[in-house]
């Protein structure tokens, strides 16, 4: 999950979380609903841009992050054609879909989820479904690490050496793992509530101040989105 | 060979195949920026009522007894992990369950409505598997409309007094088809065919993505089967205590 590491030492992710957090919707919706080929290209590449040139993301890392969903991308496209047989929509939806991955990867890119998280606190979304959901972030990484020693255990043993026993290694692997997590869960709510746990999870947030320019730098770039819409159509 | 030799052996020419042209699927989550704006927002409140039940039923078990939150938690990450990691399969291809199903076999649909929406929001944010317009229309195919399937289905059998083992693979294969069927038709609805609408275009993504899809069905439910068989054997006290929670709760 190398897009983790870099929205933790990204350059941008001491601007304001929830400035970045608007800012990549509105992106992400106005390109949607604008529906044209120059905004979606104009959107790509300038995200692009930014990514690369603010947040410092190594442009070789960019496009691997890039290529995965575009490989989906393609795909779909071909669906599509198959479809509906009309290249203009085929052509019109796919870079839609990658402006939007673009303008996506630059809030995963710059924000943590931990802040993302905080934006939504902000928003009035319900205690428990942020705590659980914090609780479930962590989860991952504990069970991705529980997992990959498991596999290279299994493989060790042969455990992958044809069709049949991967199966049954897999389905091994999957019931011990849930096992494993479910005894964990039990450890995990004792320290919480050694640490003072009441039935929230409260978190200290590291203010972050919204700087006018960095406002007027997105209202700028909506602005363009805008006339770009209006000109090139 | 004889005819049925031979029969066999066309069967698994034909499997091998399936499996090793599918390529790295995972054409059940539609892709960021996809579907039109309006499409985006329909499916988000189609969602809503399932997602409310399901929060309502979350909040009062963790009323109930608070230590379940970090359960829940380790169950979503759980349903995340299984759905992130390749299934083997003969190429080297890399694909994905869906897990969803398995987790309304454990846990009933409603919390895996909630908690499949997490994971979904979570795999959008770190894998860039679906997307945040999308989020609303893969959340009903893939947490809320494949799983019900599959409940339902594992319901329907217990009464009939299938065996165990064949209803959980019936449950999630059929879910996990169910979920691709709908996929098709989200996708359908939106860009209906210029000459036969929906119905045309329903019936041509259904016929692209089933190549692809029946063997990832079967495989899904084979899958659900050995995990649910090592779950027996190993902790049998824990899934009797799950299947009389979900009892209080249904």
């Amino acid at each position: 999950m190398g897009m983790e590491h870099y929205a933790y030492v990204s350059p941008l992710r001491h601007k304001n979380a929830c400035l970045k957090t608007t800012f990549g919707i509105t992106v992400l919706v106005c390109g949607l609903a604008m529906d044209s080929i120059a905004v979606s290209l104009w959107i790509t590449v300038s995200m692009m841009g930014i990514s690369v040139i603010w947040g410092k993301v190594r442009l070789y890392d960019y496009i691997r992050f890039l290529a995965m969903p575009l490989f989906f991308i393609l795909f779909g496209g071909g669906a599509l054609f198959f479809a509906t047989e009309d290249m203009r929509l085929v052509l019109l939806v796919t870079l839609r879909a990658v402006g939007a991955v673009s303008a996506f990867y630059f809030l995963t890119l710059s924000t943590p989820v931990g802040e993302l998280m905080a934006v939504l606190r902000k928003c009035h979304v319900p205690p428990v479904l942020i705590g659980l959901m914090y609780l479930l972030y962590r989860d991952i990484f504990v069970l991705t690490g529980v997992w990959q020693s498991m596999f290279t255990a299994a493989q060790s043993r042969l455990g992958y050496a044809d069709y049949r026993t991967s199966l049954r290694t897999f389905g091994g692997i999957g019931s011990n793992l849930l096992l494993l997590s479910w005894k964990r869960a039990d450890d995990c709510y004792h320290a919480m509530e050694a640490r003072g746990y009441e039935g929230t999870i409260c978190f200290l947030e590291r203010r972050q101040s919204c700087r006018w320019y960095d406002v007027l730098a997105a209202a700028g770039y909506i602005a363009v989105m805008a006339a770009i819409r209006r000109f090139c159509g | 060979m004889n005819r049925k030799e031979r029969k066999l052996v066309a069967t698994v020419f034909i499997t091998c195949v399936m499996f090793g042209v599918s390529p790295r699927v995972n054409a059940m989550h539609i892709m960021e920026g996809y579907l039109p704006a309006g499409y985006c927002i329909a499916w988000g409140i189609l969602c809503i009522p399932f997602l409310l039940a399901g929060f309502l039923q979350i909040r009062k078990r963790l009323r109930d007894d608070g230590r379940s939150i970090t359960l829940l938690a380790m169950s979503g990450a759980f349903i995340f992990v299984i759905s992130s990691l390749k299934i083997p399969s003969v190429t080297g291809s890399c694909s994905h369950m869906t897990g969803t199903g398995l987790g309304a076999i454990l846990f009933g649909p409603c919390m895996t409505g909630i908690l499949g929406c997490i994971v979904l929001l979570f795999q959008a944010v770190l894998l860039a598997h679906g997307g945040l317009t999308t989020l609303g229309a893969n959340a009903f195919s893939m947490a809320i409309a494949g799983p019900a399937l599959t409940w339902l289905l594992y319901l329907f059998c217990k009464k009939c007094r299938i065996r165990k083992r064949v209803s959980v693979f019936l449950a999630a294969a059929l879910g996990d088809l169910f979920t691709y069927c709908v996929t098709s038709i989200q996708l359908a609805v939106a860009f209906p065919s210029p000459q036969g609408g929906v119905a045309v275009s329903l019936m041509k993504f259904l016929g692209v993505f089933a190549p692809t899809q029946f063997p990832l069905a079967i495989l899904e439910g084979v899958l659900t089967v050995l995990i649910v068989i090592g779950l027996e054997v190993y902790a049998r006290p824990e899934l009797q205590a799950l299947e009389a929670e979900k009892g209080e709760a249904s």
